[in-house]
Parts: structure tokens; sequence; C-alpha cells
């Protein structure tokens, strides 16, 4: 059957079946209907709200159905009367009896399960009463002891025994016959217990729920004991056992949550069904008899009829499974225990709730395990080789050349032999004619960061280098040099050009000469000429000593004031202004010797570009920032400085992931002309002062602390609060005022605020 | 795999739901639905548990942490329709904020690339998605109604610098805010941020799956300007959208499809690495190779590496 309802005007405070499940009647302040269940509609069979006098008796809290005579019910009223019906009765009225027992409101009713005359109410007064409806008057009263009774029901199995509950979160179990004390008492609830339910088939569990939010399963034998929690998110209003099922029950909130939850209570965090049809509060809800027809009346004044397989089940929408990566690239994986797998810590301790006999994948206890998957160091998301390289690359301070030669040994020790290849590269391609063995002695003495490395590679770099240059020259475009149109501007007169461009003729190279510009320096030609010579014929030419590529960045490189990046002054501004280095490290008469060098022979800017891009592309923008430092200006205008500062930001970022704070630093230091990068730096370090007593956080400029009204530093020997020098001493850290201590530690040796200690003021 | 793989003792008394290392891998926080969110300290393989979060009163489905340069910060989400902020204070971990406008449980939840500030988006299985933003002393929150119909399943941001500067948002600072998410209508929606209306509008729709979206992430940017998202689904399978930044579409690429639901997909730090990991319990780890094609790196199941080279 599917899911049905029908809408009144008022809304119905509770429900009930007819015996044979085909009749449903709904009672609330303001209605009093009975509806038969078709297929797929309900159909309104009587009102009962009917008569000339509509007082408070038919303003209803809570509704009952004769479990044996089809045609008698009782309802609970807002004005303390119990009041029974009789469908048969002729007149129009139905009411049949009024007791007015109750002093007020009555909030339940329950029929005996086998005796049909008799009922059984609770009361906001604190009483219960049994009514014999054949002798129409109350037969016995049974006293709460508490301010409230919320609900009471008889014992579907052993049926003189009924169970009540109320405010003061106390559970009471009666024999009816014995009106003069409880039988079993016991606090379910820390707080009130709105409602409660015998399980159908285990005798000795029933159910409670209140306003903490919980509903509790008990086990009531000699020593009533908790089964199961359920957490829901809202005070319970209504409790009910799903029909044929052991460990489902459906709840019904009375505040915050309209859906109705149907729970394993085995699973108490989730429910392992929902119904949300109910656009306001649930506040009556039934089982058909049948585990999957549910039936339930809400504020939103409707009467719906729900179908189980309609229900949204949380349980099944579960994620299983978690995953998350790390930056060292471990995986956190989460994954449901298998079945079959042994119980271990929690999970054996609830093994009494272990029912291997209908034990399947919805309704048992589910466990998962974390694991941390490390990954090896040349895993395929390590970031092994990452840390490594950023802790030994070189990006400053040393010629070109030893830079490419060193950080190709570190990428090589890291196996990482395109990267290895690719600083050969660059080494070859912008030191002109690289790796001679004449530059070898000095390589060797400026690697003292790196002995272990650098030695025992350099020569095989030197063999690979020139392997790979030739391969390069064979292939590559010859075009003219890298320098940047600044340069030849400045330095570069006609004489120059035409020097140079007869050289390369006379060389023999087929060099495009419109985009070559050479330096300036007369005296540099011949080296030159001879590079290209030694070029053209042969790949055995060795390595002039001047073959060095110059450093013209690192003289830019200043440690310009904060104020002018705000400015927005452009890079070249920069250059200009600010040439006061902290990196003026590099000897001027390197710088002169070396000059108009250093020029790559064919234009392969592009084609460097292009590797940078591709490195970052593939995820190692450590590569390409790497690169952009160590090659200064020379690829300046052939980049997207957006694209740049980018690369630069996420290196940054990812540096400090791996709290590499210096390199990090060495980073934003070295951002040349990204303003943006380089405030990194100049961002505000904060210092925050703490009281050495309480640990509160001081203010600025606070001497005395605000918590504990101590001062911060106090002098050993006036106690008096230190300003401006505080002296202490370095083993016991005791001190004060510089005077007082100078006289002290002249007549004494050991501490003056005498912990012992033999304090040395030098 | 090319792994160790160590197990970790949460001790959480059912289903884990999410694991996330923080910011500098050294902290796990764990969450499951007990209710209950647990953060451990993990140094090698050896875990110790500094906190037990006890605040959500409904299985907690997700946590996330924030950027670290606005202190220790996690973020939850539970089916107790509950996003709650917690903060390290001290050495005790306590709740700063609770955010509970939504009607349904809160299926995910993904903290803002820190340059936008301190901005947490949540997904919820009403159907809609909040912006959460912390000012001076309160947080904000704004409610994008309508998401997806029958629930919104997860949510994932863009990165602050945005590749594909055709828009003029290159510079960081001013870039555009954009969300991704995913969710039951199958469809995966990306929003982005009209900062003159001050609204999120969806700005893209993005077919491909044929049942529930399960996860969605988008790559970390770093590298050439182009935007990726994985999205995965109930129908098994994983697509990588991929967006050059010049034309502005979203080029729809099958990853593969797998034996079971595909619950999670999540991108290394460097974006180029993207962790699949399914119903079967199985992790698998995938790159796209100088061709343009993905291809399996390992598969935690099969326990053997693959043979390709790696070049990274």
């Amino acid at each position: 059957m599917r899911t049905i309802s029908v809408t009144q005007d008022v809304p119905a405070n509770a429900l009930a079946l007819s015996p044979d499940n085909l009749q449903v009647v709904i009672a609330g302040r303001h209605v009093f209907k009975i509806y038969a269940i078709e297929d797929d509609d309900f159909v309104e069979k009587a009102n009962l709200r009917t008569g000339k006098h509509l007082n408070l008796n038919f303003s209803c809290n809570d509704v009952v159905w004769n479990p044996i005579e089809e045609s008698v019910l009782a309802t609970a009223s807002t004005n303390g009367a119990v009041v029974t019906w009789n469908l048969n009765k002729a007149s129009r009225s139905k009411m049949d009896c009024v007791f007015n027992d109750h002093s007020r409101t009555v909030h339940k009713v329950s029929f005996h399960p086998c005796e049909p005359h008799l009922l059984i109410s609770g009361s906001h007064d604190g009483f219960m009463k049994l009514f014999d409806l054949r002798r129409r008057e109350a037969t016995q009263t049974y006293t709460s002891n508490a301010e409230s009774v919320r609900d009471v029901q008889f014992n579907p199995h052993h049926s003189v025994n009924f169970c009540a509950v109320s405010e003061n979160g106390n559970v009471q179990l009666w024999d009816m016959r014995r009106s003069d004390r409880v039988e079993k008492q016991f606090t379910a609830h820390g707080g009130p217990i709105f409602a409660l339910d015998w399980h159908p088939e285990v005798k000795t569990w029933i159910a409670t729920a209140g306003r903490d939010k919980t509903i509790k399963v008990w086990d009531l034998n000699d020593n009533p004991t908790v089964c199961n929690t359920i957490q829901t998110i809202a005070s319970v209003g209504r409790v009910k056992w799903r029909p044929n099922t052991k460990f489902h029950i459906a709840s019904s909130a009375l505040l915050c949550d309209c859906s109705i939850n149907v729970w394993d209570i085995r699973r108490p965090y989730i429910p392992l069904a929902a119904f949300n049809e109910h656009k306001n509060l649930t506040t009556g809800i039934c089982w058909r008899a049948d585990p999957n027809s549910l039936l339930s009346v809400g504020k939103d004044c409707t009467l719906i009829h729900h179908s189980f397989q309609d229900a949204i089940r949380p349980m099944e929408d579960v994620n299983p499974a978690a995953l998350g990566i790390s930056n060292y690239g471990n995986i956190s994986t989460a994954a449901r225990i298998k079945e079959d797998s042994e119980p271990t810590g929690s999970l054996a301790k609830l093994s009494v709730f272990r029912k291997p006999a209908n034990y399947n994948d919805h309704n048992g206890q589910v466990l998962s395990s974390v694991q941390m998957i490390t990954c090896k160091e040349d895993g395929p998301v390590s970031s092994h080789h990452l840390v490594q390289s950023a802790k030994q690359y070189l990006l400053t301070g040393r010629s070109l050349p030893e830079i490419c030669e060193h950080n190709s040994a570190v990428a090589k020790k890291l196996n990482r032999h395109q990267v290895a290849l690719t600083w050969q590269m660059l080494h070859m391609l912008y030191m002109g004619v690289g790796g001679g063995s004449d530059h070898l002695p000095g390589l060797q003495g400026s690697s003292r960061d790196d002995p272990a490395i650098q030695p025992d590679t350099s020569l095989e770099n030197e063999q690979r280098s020139s392997r790979h240059f030739s391969g390069g020259d064979a292939g590559g475009d010859t075009s003219g040099g890298g320098f940047s149109a600044e340069e030849a501007e400045t330095e570069t007169d006609d004489t120059d050009n035409h020097d140079l461009k007869l050289t390369n003729i006379a060389s023999g190279m087929t060099i495009n000469q419109d985009f070559f510009f050479g330096d300036g320096e007369i005296n540099q030609i011949p080296f030159d000429y001879d590079n290209l010579n030694n070029m053209d014929t042969s790949q055995d030419w060795t390595l002039p000593n001047e073959a060095f590529e110059p450093r013209h960045d690192i003289l830019h490189r200043s440690a310009i004031p904060p104020q002018e990046f705000s400015s927005k002054c452009s890079p070249r501004e920069i250059q200009d202004t600010g040439c006061v280095s902290g990196y003026v490290m590099e000897t001027p008469s390197l710088l002169s010797e070396v000059r108009g060098t250093g020029m790559p022979v064919w234009e392969s800017s592009d084609l460097v570009v292009e590797m940078l891009y591709s490195y970052a592309n593939r995820g190692d923008v450590q590569m390409s920032v790497t690169c952009i430092i160590v090659l200064g200006d020379k690829l300046k205008d052939l980049l997207d400085p957006d694209q740049v500062e980018h690369w630069f930001l996420s290196y940054i970022d990812l540096l400090q992931r791996f709290q590499l704070w210096n390199v990090a630093n060495q980073v934003i230091q070295l951002a040349e002309g990204l303003p943006s990068v380089l405030q990194q730096n100049q961002q505000s370090t904060t210092v925050t002062l703490h009281c050495g007593r309480c640990n509160h956080p001081l203010g600025w400029n606070n001497l005395l602390c605000r918590k504990c009204g101590c001062a911060s530093a106090t002098c050993s020997l006036c106690h008096g609060i230190v300003r401006g020098l505080y002296v202490w001493c370095q083993g016991c850290s005791h001190g004060g005022h510089l005077q007082h201590m100078m006289q002290w530690v002249a007549n004494n040796k050991a501490c003056p605020a005498g912990c012992g200690h033999l304090c040395e003021y030098t | 795999m090319v792994s160790v793989i160590s197990n970790v003792e949460t001790g959480h008394d059912d289903m884990i739901h999410d694991a996330q290392m923080d910011y500098f891998g050294t902290r796990l926080a764990t969450c499951s639905s007990d209710r209950s969110v647990r953060i451990f300290e993990v140094k090698g393989t050896s875990q110790t548990l500094i906190a037990d979060l006890r605040e959500h009163e409904g299985p907690v489905w997700q946590v996330a942490w924030a950027h670290p340069m606005y202190g220790n910060i996690l973020a939850s989400c539970s089916y107790d329709r509950k996003v709650i902020i917690w903060q390290e204070d001290g050495h005790k971990w306590k709740k700063v904020h609770e955010y509970a406008n939504h009607d349904s449980s809160v299926n995910s939840l993904c903290w803002a690339p820190h340059e936008h500030g301190l901005i947490l988006a949540c997904a919820s299985a009403d159907g809609s998605f909040s912006v959460l933003t912390s000012t001076a002393h309160t947080w904000e929150s704004k409610k994008i109604t309508s998401a997806h119909s029958v629930g919104c399943n997860a949510v994932s941001w863009a990165p602050a610098v945005a590749p594909g500067s055709a828009d003029g948002t290159s510079r960081s600072g001013t870039a555009v805010q954009r969300i991704v998410t995913g969710g039951c209508d199958s469809y995966v929606k990306i929003w982005k941020f009209d900062s003159a209306t001050g609204e999120w509008i969806e700005e893209l729709k993005l077919e491909g799956h044929s049942d529930w979206v399960r996860d969605v992430a988008w790559a970390p940017s770093i590298g050439l300007p182009r935007s990726i998202i994985a999205s995965c689904s109930q129908d098994r399978r994983v697509i990588i959208w991929t967006n050059d930044g010049v034309t502005g579409v979203w080029q729809p690429r099958e990853l593969n499809t797998f034996d079971d639901v595909i619950w999670h997909v999540s991108w290394s730090v460097t974006g180029n690495i993207l962790a699949v990991s399914g119903g079967d319990n199985k992790v698998s780890l995938w790159k796209e190779s100088l061709e343009g094609q993905w291809v399996c790196l390992s598969d935690s199941a099969k326990g053997q590496p693959s043979s390709e080279q790696r070049t990274l």
C-alpha cells in the first residue's frame, strides 16, 4: 500500500486503529473523526464531534480503540475527563460515559489487552485510575508520587501488570490488583518521560523516551537495565515498536523535528528510515500491525499513511568510506570493517547484540577502521623529493652554472633524472659553452654545503652536459642571444654589433642577425670568437675560465622597504632606486670579468618558458619557481607576471605546508619583481607578551597583568617594576634593574632572589 | 600501493565517515556515526588522541581543517543539521560557532581558500548550501536554497588564484569566488559569487552523471591556466571536468567506471594526482599522462604498484 494522506482544518493530537486495522480514529482539541483506510485513500466514516454542547469533554489529548469490542472508544480530555464512546449508540452523539475523577488534564488512556471493560488513565494530577466500564466507575487509584503521569500502558504479555512513566523521570511497574504499592520503580531519564512502549515480542523490554532527547530500551528483569540508548536530535514525544522486527522502533519528536524516525536500536546514532511527509510536528504514530505500514497525525492537520518503501533511508545513504591525502602523500582512509572480521575493541563489547541469525547489511552494529597509508619515498604522491629538493636546492649566492650543477646533482640523487637533465640543459643554455674542466676547481671550492653530492657527480655531469649541448645545437634553432633589450640599448653600439656579426659570419654559423644583440665590450669578442669556433668545429672544446654567467640579477635583489611596494612601483623603478642589496656577496670583479659571454648561442628562452609551463602543469611548481629564481631576469619579459606570481604563491604555500619556513622565506625574498609576493615578508610579525605567572596575555606596553594583578617583571632586589633594561640570569631567570644587579653581584655570588643559584653576571 | 599501511585505533563506536589531515599533515581528524569528532596527532605511523569532541547530536559526516593562518580551526557537519566550528585554545578544543539553519542533514563542508578569508561552505540534504563568513566577532551566513533538488551532497571551493584570467580575475585578492556542488539531481553545478549584488549565482550546470553525485573536488591550481574538477557518483563513475580557461567550456572525461559506488574523490596537494575511494573499500590513485589520458597509478586492493615510470 502506498503513502496516502488526508488533511483536515484542525490538528489532531492522537490516533488509534480499530482492532481489525481497517479504520483509524483521530482526536484533537477540535477534531474527532473516524476514517476507513482504503487502498489509496482515507474515507471519512464518522464525525464524533457532534451534539449541541461541544464542551471540553470533546477536546482530546489521547484516544484508544478497544482491542476487543470494536464499537468502544475512549478518550482522554484536556479538562481531566475520561470519556468513553460507543459507536453502536442509536443517538447522534456517541458519547457513553464521562468519568470526572481526575482533577487535571488526562494525558493517556489505555485499554486492558483482554478485559474489554477495563480502562486505565494517567493524568497531570499525578494519579492513575482504573475504570470499570461495566460498573461505570473508577475502581482503583494508583499514586505515582510525581507531578504528572505522561504515559501508561498495560503489559501485553502479562496483563495484570501495567507500566507508567512520569515527569520526574521515573518508570513505575504496577500490579493492577495492588493499588497500595508500586511493584518496581526506577529512574530512567534525566527529565520528563513522555512516552513508553512495551516490546510486542520480547516480554521484558520496554522503550521509554523523554525530554532528554533519548530513547532507552530497558530490560525489566529483577534489576532493570538499559539495553540501548538512542540519541535523537529533539525531545521525543512518541515511541512505537515496529511489528515483526525485534530491533526496530519508530519515534516522533515533540519539538523541532517534524519527521518520524525508525531506529535500529543496535545502530543508535542514525535512523534506519525516516518519514518526512509531515510539514509540522508529528503528534501521534501507530503501526498498522504491519512493519511496512505506519499511520501518523501531525500539527499540520494531516493524517498520513506511510509506506515503508517510501521512507528515506539515511543509513543506506551513509558514506561508508573516507579519504584524505596529506601533503606528505599519506592517505587516510576509513572503511567499514567487513562483517566476517574478528570483533575487536568496542565491537566485542557490544557483541551481546550481535545476532548472527538475522544479521544483514543494514541492521547490525557497524564499525569502521581507519588506515593511514604512508607513502614510501618514491611513491606516486610522496612529497619526499619535494621536501628534499627544497632543502638542498641552491637558489642564489653562486654563479648560475654552479647552481645548475648543484641542483642537477640534488635531483639526480633523488632519482629525478628528468629534472637533473633539465638543470644540466639550463646550465648549458645559459652558460653559452659551459662545463669545461677548468671550471672544476672553482666548483668544488664552492660546494661546501654539499660535499657529499658535488664531487662525485660533477665529472659525470660535465660529460652529460656536453652530450646534450651538442644535441641541442643540432636540432635547435640558432638565433641570437638572450640579453634583455635594456642592456642592448644602453651598452651596445653599432660598431660592436657589426663586429659581432662579422665574427658570426666568419665562424660560419647561420645566425639570424636581426636578433643578435651583443654586449658592448670589445675585449670580450675574442672569447666569443673562440667559443663560436669551438662550437662550430667539434664537441670537445674546452671552457675558457671566463665563461661564467654574470649575475646581474643579484644586484637588483634588494631589500626594499615595504612602503615602496605599496606605492605600486614597477620592477624597473625598483631596480633604479634600490640598489643597496642585502646580497652583495658577489665580488664586483667576477661581474666584470665574465660580462658578455653568458649569452645563449641560440634563442632558447621560448623553449625554457615552455619547459617551465610544462613542469608547472605536471604539478611540479617547485621546478618552475626554482628555475625562475635561478635564471633571474633572463626570462623576465617572456613570462606572464600573473602566472609567475601564482607559481610563487603556490610554491610558498607548499613550502609552508611542509614547515620549511626558511626556504619559504628565501623564496619570498627572491621573488624579484613580484611585489605582492615580496610583501608577504613585510607583513607584521607579532610578538605577544604573556604574564609569567598566569599565562594571561599582556596588552601593549602593559607592565601589570590584568588577570592576576602581578607585575610582569619585578626586580629581585627592590621588588619594584622594571622599566627599560631588565637583566636576568639565564641559569635561574632571576634578575632586575641593571643597577641593582650590578651592585649585588659586586658583593655576592648567589642569586639575589635567594634561589641558591650561583649567578654569574658579567 | 607503494606504502606502509598502519591502522589507526580511533576508538569510534560506529562507522567512520571522514578522516582528514590538516594543512601540515601532522594531525588527523576523524568523525563517526557515534556523534563524535576525534583529533589525532600523527607522528610517523603512531597516532595519539588529542581531542574527543562531542557536541553533535547526530552522526558526523565530514570534517574540514581551516587554513592555519586563522588558527587551529576545524569544522564538522552532522545529521543533526548543524555545522560546528571548533577552535584550539591553548590545548583545549572548544566550540566557537554553531550554525543550525539547515532543515536537514548537512552532508558536506569545505573551507574557502585562505585568500578569501575565513569562509566555510556547507551543503545540506535540504537541497541548499550555505556560505558562512567569519567577520570580526560573528559569523555571517548566506543560504542558497534550491541548489539541488532532493539534496546537495558535496561542495568544494575553487582555488583562489583562478586560472583562466579571461575574466580578469587572475590577481589574487580580486579573484572571483567559485564553488562547485554536487547533488541528488545528478548535476554538478558551479556557483559564482557576484560581488556587485553580494549573491551567489548559478554559473554552470554540468550534466554527465546518471545518479546521485556523491563528491566533487576542485583541483588545487598549481600550474597552467586551466581548472579541473573531479566528480564521482552513485553511478560508479568518476568524471574529470576540465576547463582550459580560454573557451570557458568544461570538457568531461570519464576516468573510469568502477565496480562499486564511488564515495570520494580527493586531489593531492599539487593537484596532479587524484585519489578515488569507493564502497568496495578500495583506494586508487590516478594521474594524467602526458597524452592527456588518466592512468591508474596504484590500487590499494591490488597491492601492486604499477610499473609506470614516475616522472614527478
